[in-house]
């Protein structure tokens, strides 16, 4: 099985393809948005002692991009990306395209929703989902909850639920791709709500009393 | 399907109608809205649209606009923001 990574957040990507190399998955090609310069110096260097692809796109949705993939004939894009990433790559991938989002879905869609989920007193934890042209509205294929405690402030949350569970969660959805085990979950859309960027004033709400 | 106001609450942050400058609502449309949505936020505690009537109110206060209703406009906030301190103390 073919597995490509595309990514603008390369400091965090390179944490999955260590994870996931770690566990038995392997990507065959990187692709990061960005010029290729000296700042992306340990992914080179990674990619060369790892024996990956390694290719750089100005824009995700981009032509160049387009045409790589589609030379790249990936089964499985795993996207770590900030940009929304459009029907002409979501097309090209012969599996799907996968994305961790830092959130229960389908409950909570969109920004910011590990603050929403504190904020409202719900479960925090990450999910992998397929990707389709909705806003985190594609179907689920794992998902892990995190334990929260009484003493957590809201870093202690966030760190737990990015160095414990997110790449473990993307991780294991590759495996249980490449093992045939997927048995991915529909979203109803009326199930979630889709949330916006939190304001200031209530972020500083939910610290207050995880600082004092 | 969404309801109107959600339908106008997605608007307004899709379309960052809250920014300064953006002149797809007038001041006192935008005024109506975060009364609207700070009720509306109070009576279901959907909190996406007391966020959404902070943003409008930033927006309200930064260009100084609509200065007849902004003390009430205000007071909302204030309100709105005390009550939810309270209840995420009494969760805690």
């Amino acid at each position: 099985m073919k597995i490509c990574l595309l990514t603008s957040r390369p400091s965090a990507a390179i944490q999955l393809v260590y994870y996931a190399q770690t566990r038995g998955v392997r990507f065959d090609d990187v692709i990061i948005v960005g010029d290729g310069g000296d700042k992306f110096f340990i992914f080179k260097e990674y990619a060369q002692f790892n024996g990956f692809g390694l290719h750089f796109v100005d824009d995700p949705n981009g032509v160049s991009c387009i045409r790589l993939l589609t030379e790249i004939q990936p089964d499985i894009l795993k996207i770590v990306l900030t940009e929304i990433i459009r029907k002409p790559v979501l097309d090209i991938p012969k599996i799907g395209t996968l994305n961790t989002h830092a959130a229960i879905l389908p409950r909570y869609r969109g920004v910011d929703t590990g603050y929403w989920a504190v904020l409202e007193g719900e479960k925090v934890g990450v999910v992998e989902h397929f990707v389709d042209e909705g806003v985190d509205t594609g179907d689920i294929v794992c998902q892990c909850e995190l334990e929260i405690r009484p003493e957590d402030t809201i870093n202690d949350i966030f760190y737990r639920n990015h160095y414990l569970n997110k790449w473990q969660v993307a991780t294991k959805a590759l495996l249980m791709i490449q093992n045939g085990a997927m048995n991915p979950m529909p979203q109803k859309p009326e199930d979630g709500r889709h949330y916006f960027a939190m304001h200031s004033k209530l972020k500083q709400i939910i610290k207050e009393p995880r600082e004092n | 399907m969404l309801s109107d106001i959600e339908s106008l609450m997605c608007r307004i942050e899709l379309k960052r109608i809250y920014a300064d400058g953006n002149d797809l609502m007038t001041a006192e449309e935008l005024a109506n809205a975060s009364i609207l949505f700070m009720d509306h936020s109070h009576q279901t505690g959907d909190l996406r649209y007391l966020n959404t009537a902070l943003k409008i109110n930033d927006r309200l206060r930064n260009e100084g606009r609509c200065l007849d209703r902004f003390d009430s406009i205000i007071q909302g906030e204030s309100d709105s923001l005390d009550s939810l301190r309270d209840r995420v103390m009494a969760k805690k």
